[in-house]
């Protein structure tokens, strides 16, 4: 909803920081308090109210602030205008004294975002089965020692095909020797379990956000915004404001002033959506369809993140909360309508944001470039599978290899962690940094993005039973079984070219397009040919795999160089390079293979950035990193299929967030080095739409 | 551990009948109020004992939602047992069954063993289907029935159990090719007559290496 506001001002800024300073009138020792807050939607009120949950302290206290040198009474709204306008920079610095402290108050931490204290205590995965095994995941790969066969395979790999199987062990050294050094600070905000006030130094703070912007508050530097996010991560309390930037929820070139009303009218946008099907239900009106939709939602909040603090315990109203934001966009977005995943992308949403509107909008955008996961056709997802496995295969032949052997490589496993992009994979709040940083490692929408977030691409109109609910479909996992076929069957070439062709066709129906999802359908499956068609062939493959190292401070150009990325490896020329894709099942018998037989299942070269992980190559870093973690207890301990995947449950909430990222940022450094930046010479401004924003702006449900 | 054979199931179902909180109570032995909804598919093992045999049970739990019941469909073929839940609180799960079914005997193989599963029989107070439309459902599509409560733990072993006799029943009576992976039906290393290059270093507990 959008809140109206208090002051008397509007500010240009989103986010005031603030440091607040407490007496324990028991102990008589000081507490601290750092957060920011939003000036123009924080109130005397809300202040007071966050002030006292970050305390864990009653409503008995009085407010003070720092005015040059005296410390002045905060008592109203208009006290806060002044204390706000006088606030000594970088901090307004409050002081909090305590009439008579009373028992704390009942822990409901709807201000957790707020709260730095909480951010990163632990939780422990409740939902994880035979938790009598923990897995060894911790362990890095240099720390195991590999059984004598694979050994001996590894020698054999690394005497007839040199720079192949060493691009993983590269890719891990890397990981440990060129990043701790420059995160060592870092390191320490990660081994806090212990609820203190320590803030990673390095991620993205309120001050480090002001030097993006410039005189008006614009954002004139997202490029560079997105790169510290994707570094480091950002600091708990700017969330709320960074993550509707890294979303693409505004449109582009908005002033800080604009945003606010842009954010306002958006909330306000939400709220109608929300009363056309509320009052249904309060009138009685609720049709089969609506019901249909609620009964589904219900049951998922119900049983969404309920262990974090934001979401536990009975009767906690972000639970009702979530549940009218999932069936307000199931109701507005009949090609998706709800599935079940969504809940699980829209809890950090709501963690973060706190307001209702707010969150909505929010997950509106992240579900533009998401609602292809839930499509029916299962393209996204297929793509992904078929991308990670390739990876795999790129990275790590010798386990892909092994993965085969126990007909495992379809990753079936890993499915959750696509869908979700690998949210329930990490604790909820390192789920917060691996979103985040995923988000930053996309390009910023581009010019087009004139209109901002879209809240709906039908508007839910009660009448009009048509338009209510997606017919129940095979749904996202529908093409599972083709690509686990696809892995298995002899000439995947032919496969890949039918697959070019139907893209190609699909690319006509774009054209004439009728419905929004007809039209979306088509799109998705065009985007491809659209690339395809518009390139110029590349002829940069021959020299692979130099192996010189890139320095680190280059990776990050290059990073850089991804956003701004205009073109693309057509996928035809990608996956010309995927050589023997036509696995021989009759292999899987032997324990060794020789290098012959090795070196034609390599693949030679990945997709282009555009392309890998179906417009997320980060993605597939992020998931790569959490598989080649384990590879080796997996291999030591000769699991098969059931126990890989088996053991990859145990691993819920339970991956290592700091090793996960450090090992796919650096590979996905390594990644980027690659030659992909001499085909934008090539193709200079010739696309326009299909960038790598394309499937992410989703125009066919927007007016741009 | 060593094994005379390893059967695989399926768990299916509307969403919400409580298919992983019965895997969980069966493999682990609790129950947990509030379970993780699940995304895709998730899996457990646990091994059990028939008439002397060590069996492993290797199970899917999948995910009820439509959006996910393609990937139902495309492991029904590889499992040798079904564990069909319904809600006895919802009709409306209990009325979705004969589509379960349809699908579930479309794409398996025509002799997986179907147990139907009337589950959270704790909540007698709000039933809603009569155990004896359960029994007369199973009767009709010859499947066979159970209540159960994976909150008790009330009949989930013998939900579990029953279906691994029968299947190892119709082994015993040659009905099943056991040769045949697809069948959802394996014979463990030691037993295997044909499988003279075991892995090396093996200590049992895996059933990988040999297959082909």
């Amino acid at each position: 909803m959008a809140e109206p506001n208090p002051a008397m001002f509007e500010y240009d800024c989103e986010a005031v920081r603030v440091r607040a300073k407490r007496i324990n009138p028991s102990t008589g020792t000081e507490e601290m308090r750092k957060f920011s807050v939003d000036p123009n939607l924080t109130s005397y009120d809300i202040l007071r109210s966050i002030l006292g949950r970050a305390f864990d302290i009653s409503d008995q206290f009085l407010i003070f602030f720092l005015s040059g040198v005296d410390w002045l009474p905060l008592i109203s709204d208009w006290d806060l205008d002044i204390a706000i306008l006088s606030a000594a920079e970088p901090s307004l610095l409050l002081l909090l004294s305590e009439v008579s402290p009373k028992k704390l108050a009942a822990c409901e931490p709807t201000i957790i975002s707020t709260t730095p204290t909480r951010v990163r205590t632990s939780v422990k995965a409740s939902g994880s089965r035979n938790a009598g095994r923990p897995p060894s995941g911790a362990e890095s790969l240099k720390e195991r020692q590999p059984s004598p066969i694979l050994a001996s395979l590894r020698q054999q790999m690394e005497r007839n095909l040199p720079g192949l199987s060493s691009r993983l062990h590269k890719a891990m050294t890397m990981a440990e020797e060129v990043i701790v050094p420059k995160g060592q600070q870092l390191a320490s905000l990660f081994d806090v379990d212990d609820g203190s006030q320590t803030r990673d130094p390095a991620s993205v703070s309120d001050q480090d956000f002001g030097k993006f912007l410039n005189k008006v508050g614009e954002l004139s530097q997202p490029k560079e915004l997105r790169l510290a996010v994707f570094q480091s991560g950002i600091e708990p309390p700017l969330r709320k404001v960074l993550w509707k930037h890294l979303l693409g929820v505004y449109p582009n070139g908005l002033t800080g002033r604009q945003r606010v009303d842009f954010i306002k009218q958006k909330c306000a946008e939400y709220e109608c959506l929300k009363n056309v099907w509320m009052e249904m239900i309060l009138q009685g009106r609720v049709t089969d369809d609506l019901k249909h939709i609620t009964n589904m939602v219900k049951k998922d909040v119900l049983r969404t993140d309920r262990h974090a603090a934001f979401f536990a315990g009975e009767g906690n109203p972000n639970v009702s909360i979530m549940y009218n934001i999932l069936t307000t966009y199931a109701l507005n977005h009949p090609s998706v309508g709800y599935c079940q995943g969504m809940s699980d992308l829209l809890s950090p949403i709501m963690a973060v944001m706190i307001d209702e509107g707010q969150a909505y909008v929010s997950f509106c955008a992240l579900m533009t470039r998401l609602k292809s996961n839930f499509m029916s056709d299962g393209k996204a997802m297929t793509k992904k599978f078929e991308h990670l496995s390739q990876s795999l295969l790129y990275y790590d032949p010798e386990f892909f290899y092994y993965l085969k052997q126990r007909h495992a490589d379809d990753l079936l496993y890993c499915y959750r962690w696509l869908v979700l992009e690998m949210k329930r994979e990490f604790s909820f709040e390192d789920a917060f940094t691996v979103a985040e940083v995923i988000w930053a490692s996309l390009p910023p929408c581009h010019a087009n993005n004139i209109h901002g977030v879209q809240l709906y691409e039908h508007r839910f109109v009660p009448k009009d039973a048509k338009n209510v609910v997606r017919t129940p479909n095979e749904g996202a996992m529908a093409n599972i079984a083709i690509l686990k076929k696809r892995l298995h069957q002899s000439d995947s070439r032919g496969f890949i070219r039918n697959r070019i062709k139907s893209a190609d066709m699909a690319d006509d129906e774009v054209k004439a397009t009728r419905s929004p999802l007809q039209k979306s359908l088509s799109l998705m499956s065009g985007k491809y040919a659209t690339n395809h068609e518009k390139e110029a062939p590349d002829k940069t493959h021959e020299s692979e795999n130099k192996d010189n190292s890139p320095l680190p401070a280059k990776k990050i150009t290059n990073l850089n160089e991804f956003y701004q990325l205009k073109t693309s490896v057509s996928e035809s020329e990608a996956l010309k390079d995927v050589a023997g894709m036509d696995l021989d099942d009759s292999l899987g018998t032997n324990e060794a293979l020789d290098a012959g037989e090795m070196a034609g299942l390599l693949v030679k070269r990945l997709p282009s950035p555009i392309e890998f992980g179906d417009g997320n190559p980060f993605l597939m870093f992020v998931a790569l990193s959490c598989i080649l973690q384990h590879r080796d207890a997996i291999m030591e301990q000769q699991l098969d299929y059931q126990e890989i995947a088996m053991y990859f449950d145990r691993l819920i909430r339970r991956h290592d967030v700091k090793k996960s990222l450090k090992i796919a940022r650096v590979m996905f450094s390594e990644y980027l080095n690659d030659d992909w930046q001499q085909k934008k010479k090539q193709d200079g401004s010739a696309m326009k739409s299909p960038s790598t924003e394309s499937p992410r702006c989703d125009s066919s449900t927007k007016n741009c | 551990m060593s094994y005379a054979y390893l059967f695989k199931y399926i768990i299916i179902g509307d969403t919400g009948v409580g298919k992983s909180c019965l895997l969980l109570q069966f493999t682990d032995k609790r129950f947990q109020p509030v379970h993780d909804l699940t995304i895709g598919v998730e899996f457990g093992a646990r091994m059990i004992n028939i008439e002397g045999k060590q069996i492993k049970l290797q199970i899917w739990d999948t995910a009820g939602q439509e959006a996910f019941r393609s990937i139902t469909r495309s492991y029904y073929r590889g499992a040798a047992g079904a564990l069909l839940v319904y809600d006895i609180t919802r009709r409306d799960t209990f009325n979705h069954l004969t589509t379960w079914l349809e699908d579930a005997r479309q794409h398996s193989n025509s002799n997986m063993v179907i147990m139907l599963i009337g589950n959270k029989s704790d909540l007698e107070s709000r039933r809603d289907v009569k155990r004896e439309e359960g029994e007369a459902f199973a009767r009709e599509h010859g499947l066979i029935f159970m209540e159960t409560s994976a909150k008790t733990a009330a009949n989930v072993e013998e939900a579990f159990i029953n279906t691994a006799r029968e299947i190892y029943d119709k082994i015993q009576e040659g009905v099943f090719d056991i040769n045949n992976e697809a069948n959802g039906i394996k014979i463990g290393p030691q037993h295997s007559p044909a499988n003279p290059n075991m892995p090396s270093g093996n200590q049992g507990g895996s059933s990988s290496g040999g297959c082909c």
